[in-house]
C-alpha cells in the first residue's frame, strides 16, 4: 500500500529539472510582458497608486515590497532583481534560495496590483510555492554539476511531491465541482454561456457559437475531462499508460481553450504543470528523500489547500480562521472557478478625450476618431490580458472609485508625449452595455472629468 | 598628499564594526518599544497617509510593505540578525550591505522621529560597505575568508569615512554662526534651557554661567580646530589620537547634560577609525575607489548647497542620487543658535463620563504646573523628537491625536471611552541672566475622537 502510494506520488528528477527550466522561463517572460505596463500598473503615476491600494485592500496578510517606492525606476529595479532570481532558477544555481526569492518577489508583485491578476498568475504562484518542497535541481543544474549523477535516485517521492501533484489535480477537479454546482453547466449550456461573454472570446470561439449541438457535446466533454483527468492521473493501475493518455488529452483541452478564449498565461502555466506527471521510462524504485521539516511543512500546507478548495466548492464547509489567514498570506488561497460568467453582460468601452485644439479622439484605440458602433471582436480592444481583466472590473459599481485614477492615468500617459494644442484636457469613459445581442447597446457614462493641472 | 593621514588600521575598523553593530542593536531594541506607535498602520503615521501626503518620491522603504505590528516585528528581527552577523563579523560585507538597506528602510518609514545621529549612523554604515570591516576580530578572519592584507590600509573608502567625520564637525561649525556661539558665548546657556533635553546634571551646570561661556568657546573653536587636527601632517599619530579623544570626551560631556538618544554613542564610534592600534607598518592601497570618491564629492557639494545663503549646488537631475542612497545631511546641530523657546506638553482628554485626564502623563489628572523635569515627561528620544516636530508640522497633529484616541480606547477596553482631546504646548521663552517669563499656553489642536 505504502509502496503503491509512493509510486503514484513520485516524480522523476529529470522531469522536475525540465519543469524548473520551464518555470524560470515562464517567470522571465511574465516579467518582460508585465514591464511593458510598468508605469501603468505598478507606480504612483498609474491606475493604482499606493495610497489607493492601501485604502481599498487593507488585508494585513498581503505584504508587498513593491510598495517600498512609487517610481518606475524603483519598480524596474525590483523587476530586474526578480529576473536575476529567475535566472538563478533557470541555471539551477543555489536553487532552493532562488526558488524562495522568486516566490517572494512573485507574491509581492501580485499584492502590488491585485486588480490585474488572472487564474494563471494564481496557478503560477501555487506552483512556485510547491516547488520549494520538491528537488528541482537534481539534474541539469549548476548545483548538481559537481557531483556524480549516476548514483543519485532517478525518482523521488514524499509529501512534497504529493502536494505538488495534488495541487495540479485540485485545479481541474475543483474546477469541475464548481461547474457542476451550476445548473447551466449541468444542462449543457455552460460552454455556450461562457463563449457568449465576448470580451474573453476569440474569433474561433465566436464561430463556434453557431454550432449549438457541438457546444452541448463539448460542454459535457469538458466536464468529463476535468473530473476524470485528476482521478486518472493518480490511478494506481496502468499508471504509465493512463498518464500519457491523460496528458495528451489535457494538452488538447488546454489548446482548445486557448483557441476559443483569451486566457492570458493560464494555458501555458497549465501545460507547464503537466511536465512532472510524465512517468520515467526507467522503472527504478522511487526513493523517499525529504527532510523532516520539509515533510511537516508540506503536510500542513497540503491540508491548507485541501480545506481552502473544499470551502470554495461547498459554501457550507468552513475552515478554521487561522488556516484561512495563513493561506491568504502565502497566497495559497485558491478558487478555481474557471470560464463561467453567465451573469456578465457583453459590452465595450469608448473613451473619448478632448484635446486643447478642440479635436476629440478615442483614447482606447490610440487616437482614432470616436465611434460608438460595435467593434467586430470585443476581446481585441485591449492591449493584453491584464488590461482586459482590469477593464472588466472597472464598469462594476463597486469599482467606481478606480475610475478617477484610470482617467488620470490616461491623461498623464497621453500628455507625456503631446504638447501644445495636442494636449489632452478632458476625458469621458463610456461603457456600451449590450443587454441583448445585436439589439443595440445602452451608453453608460462611467466617468467624466478634466485632466486638471496636477495631471500634466 | 600623505596617504597615511587618510588610512585606517584594520584593527580600528574591526572595533568600529563592533561598535556600529552594537548601536544598531540597541537602537532596534529601543525602537521596538514603540513598534505599533511609530511603524504600523495603527500608529502615528499609517501607510495610507504616508503614501498620499508625506512620501518623498525618491525615498524607499521596505517597512512600507506591510502595515501590521507582526510584519514590522519580522523586519526588526531580520535587521537584528544582520546586526548580529555584523557584530560577529560573519560574511561581513553582506551583513553590512543588508544592515544598511534595512536601516535606510527603517528611517524612511517614519522620518518624523529621526535626528542628526540617525544620519551619521547611516553614513558610517554606508562608508562601511566599502571597507574591510571584517578583516580583524571577526569570524571571517577565523574562517580564513580574509585576504592577506597589511595592518594599515588606504583607499578612497577609508578617506571618505575619516572625511565624513571632518565634514560633520566642520559644517556644524559653519552653521553655528549666531552671536550666541561666536560673540557672547551664551549658546550653552540657551542649550541647557531647552527643557525637553536637559538632564538634572545639566540643570546643575546651569548655575555656573561663566563656566558655560568658557565651554561654549572651547566647543565652537575645537569643532573647527579639532576637525583639522584629525588630519595634522605633523606628529600625525599623537595629534590625531589626542583630537579624537577630545571629541569623544566632548560627546560624553554632552550626554551628561542633555538626553540626546544615541547621538553621543554614534559620535564616539565615528572616532574609532582615527585611533591606531598597530605599530607603524607599510601602508597598503586597496579598492574600491571610484564609488566612495564619487559619493564623497557629491556629499561635499550637497553640504555646501545646504549652507544658508548658498544656492543649491546639486543640479535637480542628480538629486535622486542623494535621496535614493540617503546621503542627505546638513549637520545643523544647535545652529545657527540653540533654540530659545521650549516648554512642555499638556494633553487634556475628556472621557465619556466628563472626567478629564492628561493623555501625556498616562491619564493622571490635568495639571498646568511646570513639571519638575520636563525631559522625563518623554518616553524616549524618538518621542522627544516627534513632539518637537509636531509643533512645526501642522499636518501631523490630527494623526497624533487620532493615535492617542485609538491607543487610549484600545488600552482601556472598557468604557468610559475617550471622546475629545486638546493638544496644548506650554511655551516657555529663555531669557538671559536667568530671568523668567510666564509660560504661554498655546493650543495646537482640538480633536474629537472618531
Amino acid at each position: 500500500m505504502k509502496k503503491k502510494l509512493a509510486e503514484i506520488f513520485s516524480c522523476n528528477v529529470r522531469l522536475l529539472a525540465l519543469f524548473r527550466i520551464g518555470l524560470a522561463l515562464t517567470i522571465i517572460v511574465d516579467l518582460i510582458l508585465r514591464s511593458t505596463d510598468l508605469t501603468a500598473h505598478y507606480t504612483d503615476q498609474g491606475i493604482l497608486p499606493r495610497a489607493l491600494l492601501i485604502k481599498e485592500f487593507s488585508n494585513p496578510w498581503h505584504a508587498s515590497i513593491h510598495l517600498a517606492n512609487g517610481t518606475a525606476l524603483f519598480q524596474a529595479f525590483l523587476f530586474a532583481g526578480a529576473a536575476v532570481f529567475a535566472f538563478m532558477l533557470l541555471l539551477g544555481w543555489r536553487t532552493r534560495l532562488a526558488t524562495l526569492l522568486s516566490w517572494l518577489f512573485l507574491v509581492s508583485l501580485h499584492s502590488r496590483n491585485p486588480k490585474i491578476l488572472g487564474g494563471g498568475d494564481l496557478f503560477l504562484g501555487c506552483l512556485l510555492f510547491w516547488s520549494l518542497f520538491v528537488p528541482l535541481a537534481r539534474r541539469y543544474s549548476l548545483d548538481q554539476s559537481s557531483k556524480a549523477s549516476s548514483d543519485l535516485p532517478e525518482r523521488v517521492s514524499g509529501v512534497g511531491t504529493a502536494g505538488f501533484l495534488l495541487q495540479v489535480a485540485f485545479v481541474y477537479f475543483f474546477s469541475f465541482l464548481h461547474k457542476w454546482n451550476i445548473d447551466l453547466w449541468r444542462s449543457g449550456e455552460g460552454l455556450r454561456a461562457s463563449l457568449s461573454y465576448e470580451p474573453y472570446t476569440t474569433q474561433i470561439g465566436l464561430a463556434l457559437l453557431n454550432y449549438p449541438h457541438l457546444l452541448k457535446f463539448l460542454n459535457f466533454a469538458v466536464l468529463a475531462l476535468e473530473a476524470a483527468i485528476p482521478l486518472l492521473l493518480l490511478s494506481p493501475f496502468f499508471t504509465r499508460q493512463i498518464r500519457i493518455l491523460m496528458i495528451l488529452l489535457m494538452g488538447g483541452l488546454q489548446l482548445a481553450f486557448s483557441l476559443c478564449f483569451t486566457l492570458g498565461n493560464f494555458p501555458w502555466v497549465s501545460m507547464l504543470a503537466m511536465i512532472p506527471f510524465w512517468l520515467p521510462l526507467s522503472s527504478s524504485q522511487a526513493i523517499e528523500d525529504e527532510t523532516m521539516v520539509s515533510r511537516i511543512l508540506a503536510s500542513f500546507f497540503l491540508i491548507c489547500i485541501l480545506l481552502w478548495n473544499l470551502e470554495s466548492a461547498f459554501p457550507a464547509f468552513k475552515m478554521p480562521t487561522s488556516f484561512h489567514q495563513m493561506s491568504r498570506g502565502l497566497r495559497l488561497s485558491q478558487e478555481w472557478k474557471m470560464y463561467m460568467n453567465p451573469s456578465d453582460k457583453n459590452g465595450w468601452y469608448v473613451i473619448p478625450g478632448r484635446l486643447a485644439s478642440g479635436e476629440v479622439i478615442d483614447l482606447l484605440r490610440r487616437g482614432k476618431t470616436v465611434g460608438f458602433e460595435r467593434p467586430r471582436l470585443l476581446s481585441a480592444l485591449y492591449k493584453n490580458h491584464r488590461w482586459r481583466k482590469y477593464m472588466r472590473g472597472l464598469r462594476k459599481d463597486r469599482n467606481s472609485i478606480y475610475r478617477r485614477y484610470f482617467a488620470h492615468y490616461l491623461c498623464r500617459d497621453w500628455n507625456a508625449g503631446h504638447r501644445g494644442k495636442d494636449r489632452l484636457e478632458e476625458t469621458t469613459i463610456y461603457f456600451m452595455l449590450e443587454k441583448q445581442k445585436k439589439i443595440g447597446a445602452e451608453r453608460i457614462k462611467l466617468w467624466s472629468g478634466s485632466c486638471g493641472k496636477a495631471m500634466s | 598628499m600623505n596617504k597615511d593621514l587618510f588610512s585606517c588600521d584594520l584593527r580600528s575598523l574591526g572595533i568600529f564594526r563592533i561598535g556600529l553593530s552594537l548601536i544598531i542593536l540597541v537602537d532596534l531594541i529601543c525602537r521596538a518599544t514603540d513598534l505599533a506607535a511609530h511603524y504600523t498602520d495603527l500608529g502615528v503615521l499609517p501607510r495610507q497617509v504616508h503614501f498620499s501626503q508625506f512620501s518623498d518620491i525618491w525615498h524607499w522603504s521596505f517597512h512600507l510593505a506591510g502595515g501590521s505590528a507582526r510584519f514590522q516585528a519580522f523586519l526588526f528581527l531580520l535587521a537584528g540578525v544582520f546586526a548580529l552577523m555584523l557584530l560577529l563579523g560573519w560574511r561581513t560585507r553582506l551583513a553590512t550591505v543588508l544592515s544598511w538597506i534595512l536601516l535606510v528602510s527603517l528611517h524612511n518609514r517614519n522620518t518624523k522621529i529621526l535626528e542628526g545621529s540617525d544620519a551619521l549612523l547611516r553614513m558610517l554604515l554606508f562608508w562601511g560597505m566599502f571597507l574591510p570591516l571584517g578583516a580583524r576580530y571577526s569570524l571571517d578572519q577565523r574562517l580564513g575568508r580574509v585576504p592577506q592584507m597589511s595592518e594599515r590600509v588606504f583607499s578612497m573608502g577609508t578617506a571618505a569615512l575619516l572625511g565624513q567625520v571632518f565634514l560633520l564637525y566642520f559644517f556644524t561649525w559653519l552653521h553655528k554662526s549666531g552671536p550666541e556661539w561666536r560673540a557672547d558665548y551664551s549658546a550653552l546657556y540657551y542649550a541647557l534651557h531647552v527643557d525637553r533635553w536637559v538632564t538634572p546634571f545639566g540643570l546643575f551646570l546651569l548655575r555656573y554661567q561663566e563656566l558655560l561661556k568658557g565651554v561654549t568657546f572651547f566647543v565652537i573653536w575645537f569643532e573647527l580646530l579639532g576637525a583639522f587636527l584629525l588630519f595634522s601632517p605633523f606628529w600625525n599619530g599623537p595629534v590625531r589620537t589626542l583630537a579624537a579623544s577630545i571629541f569623544c570626551l566632548m560627546q560624553i560631556g554632552f550626554s551628561l547634560c542633555l538626553s540626546l538618544g544615541i547621538f553621543p554613542w554614534v559620535g564616539i564610534v565615528a572616532m574609532i577609525p582615527f585611533f591606531r592600534f598597530s605599530k607603524p607598518v607599510t601602508l597598503q592601497r586597496i579598492g574600491p575607489n571610484f564609488l566612495p570618491a564619487f559619493f564623497f564629492v557629491y556629499i561635499f557639494f550637497w553640504l555646501l548647497g545646504a549652507l544658508p545663503n548658498v544656492p543649491r549646488l546639486i543640479p535637480g537631475h542628480f538629486v535622486w542620487i542623494g535621496k535614493t542612497f540617503r546621503l542627505e545631511q546638513r549637520w545643523r546641530l544647535f545652529a545657527p543658535h540653540p533654540a530659545k523657546t521650549d516648554g512642555w506638553y499638556v494633553i487634556p482628554g475628556r472621557l465619556e463620563d466628563e472626567r478629564k485626564v492628561d493623555l501625556f502623563r498616562q491619564g493622571r489628572p490635568v495639571s498646568w504646573k511646570r513639571p519638575k523635569l520636563i525631559s522625563a515627561t518623554f518616553k524616549n528620544n524618538r518621542w522627544r523628537r516627534y513632539m518637537r516636530n509636531l509643533r512645526k508640522s501642522k499636518k501631523h497633529r490630527p494623526l497624533y491625536a487620532d493615535y492617542l484616541c485609538r491607543d487610549w480606547n484600545r488600552r482601556h477596553g472598557v468604557p468610559p471611552r475617550l471622546v475629545k482631546l486638546d493638544l496644548y504646548f506650554m511655551k516657555d521663552k529663555t531669557l538671559l541672566n536667568y530671568r523668567s517669563t510666564k509660560p504661554k499656553k498655546t493650543r495646537l489642536l482640538s480633536y474629537r475622537c472618531l
